[in-house]
């Protein structure tokens, strides 16, 4: 079974009555663990669905937030960041880190003058470490990702104006 | 005996670059190849000093081990690039397939090891790792990309105290120089990345390297940062991802993390 994209993931729960705060702090665990990024529950006529924007994390330090971080920001917003002439889309199907190793100063941060051709991340896939390249010079305006986040074909990644 | 190609890699044009001590061949790679390197090259030490594995983490090889990487540079996305890391897997597992029969016709005594691959390209031997690849990739002149593929095999001696279980090539009987195996490497390599063909035979990698992985349909668990992903090992998806069937019956097609067989219980997760 292949979850298409945008088709939210459908899971039976059992019969027996729980409070739908339970379902919905189930749900939201299974989100996290699954890194899918909304599921949909139908059961007795309630449906519920959980969703999360993986664009901007709400995990993300202040320092590196870009902007507030709604549970579920509207999409027009995604596509307005992926139409911004600045913005670095991921090369690849992968998983972002900051900096070289975990704990090391990140490559870049809010604010940072970057050079055409200079780091920006990391992403890996298949233990290949690929070094993202500005490019262009500029200033970074807004990181999208997170550390560690997994980001697909295509997806911003920073902003740099 | 000294380090030397094999005569397939020699004739597909590779040259060879010999250190008897170096901080990590990869890094030596790298630098070659932002000062205008264009490959393929192979780099190979009779010992590593500062050797690196996935996020940094130390790579231990003394000498009589094998530290060696290759450098390509080619013209292809970073995506298609990572799937050459399946290429070099099934490379070293043909290498080391191929002088360990070389070691049982000297030494008839001595058992059949047979390997297998884990996710994305350890080799493991009865469960135990015997080798490590890394892949470090960067864009280099003309948007070219320089990919690098880093390859360590415990020949002599295994490292203790990691929180795997690590073997040697010389722990399983397999009595044979780093020499050896590493001419037998060049001409494998040359034989997968010709199969590999920029990309356009992954699919043909790709089912070699099923057919060796190991804890294919097998529960399996995966740690990334943070997370965990834990269920069936189903399958590698089209750019080589992992695909794991949870339990609520979702895929999630993971790209990065460390691999454990067993159940999330068995490395201590919740």
């Amino acid at each position: 079974m292949s979850r298409q994209p945008g088709e939210p993931t459908k899971i039976k729960t059992g019969n027996e009555p729980r409070e739908e705060s339970d379902v919905i702090r189930e749900l939201a665990a299974l989100l996290d663990e699954t890194r899918l990024t909304e599921i949909e529950i139908e059961r007795d006529g309630l449906r519920v669905r959980v969703a999360r924007n993986v664009t901007v994390g709400a995990a993300v330090p202040a320092a590196y937030q870009a902007a507030p971080a709604p549970a579920a920001a509207p999409a027009a917003s995604v596509a307005d960041i992926s139409k911004h002439p600045g913005m670095v889309p991921s090369p690849m199907v992968g998983t972002v880190y900051w900096a070289s190793e975990p704990g090391a100063k990140p490559f870049i941060e809010v604010g940072s003058k970057v050079a055409a051709g200079q780091t920006l991340l990391i992403i890996e896939a298949m233990k290949t470490m690929n070094q993202i390249p500005s490019p262009r010079s500029g200033t970074v305006t807004q990181i999208l990702v997170e550390d560690g986040q997994p980001v697909e074909f295509g997806e911003p990644l920073v902003i740099i104006e | 005996m000294a380090f030397s190609l094999g005569p397939r890699a020699a004739s597909a044009g590779y040259r060879l670059a010999v250190f008897d001590r170096i901080g990590s061949t990869n890094t030596e790679a790298l630098v070659r190849a932002r000062t205008g390197e264009t490959g393929p090259i192979w780099l190979v030490t009779a010992e590593q000093t500062a050797g690196r594995g996935r996020r940094q983490r130390s790579w231990i090889s003394p000498r009589g081990n094998l530290a060696s990487s290759v450098l390509e540079v080619i013209d292809t996305s970073p995506a298609v690039a990572a799937t050459l890391s399946f290429a070099a897997g099934l490379a070293l597992e043909a290498a080391l397939q191929a002088v360990s029969l070389e070691a049982r016709m000297r030494s008839p005594v001595s058992e059949k090891v047979t390997f297998h691959l884990k996710w994305p390209n350890d080799v493991l031997a009865g469960g135990r790792k015997l080798a490590g690849i890394l892949l470090e990739a960067e864009v280099v002149a003309r948007d070219r990309l320089a990919v690098v593929v880093g390859i360590g095999t415990n020949v002599v001696a295994a490292p203790e105290g990691m929180p795997y279980p690590a073997v040697a090539l010389r722990d399983l009987g397999i009595d044979i120089g780093a020499e050896d195996l590493f001419r037998a490497l060049t001409e494998a390599w040359a034989e997968f990345r010709a199969i590999w063909d920029m990309g356009r035979g992954f699919g043909e990698i790709r089912r070699l390297w099923l057919d060796r992985a190991a804890g294919v349909g097998q529960q399996v668990s995966v740690q990334s940062g943070q997370s965990m992903v834990s269920g069936l090992f189903d399958t590698i998806d089209k750019n080589g991802c992992l695909i794991v069937a949870t339990s609520d019956g979702t895929r999630v097609a993971v790209s990065a993390g460390d691999v454990y067989f067993g159940t999330a219980a068995s490395v201590g997760a919740t």
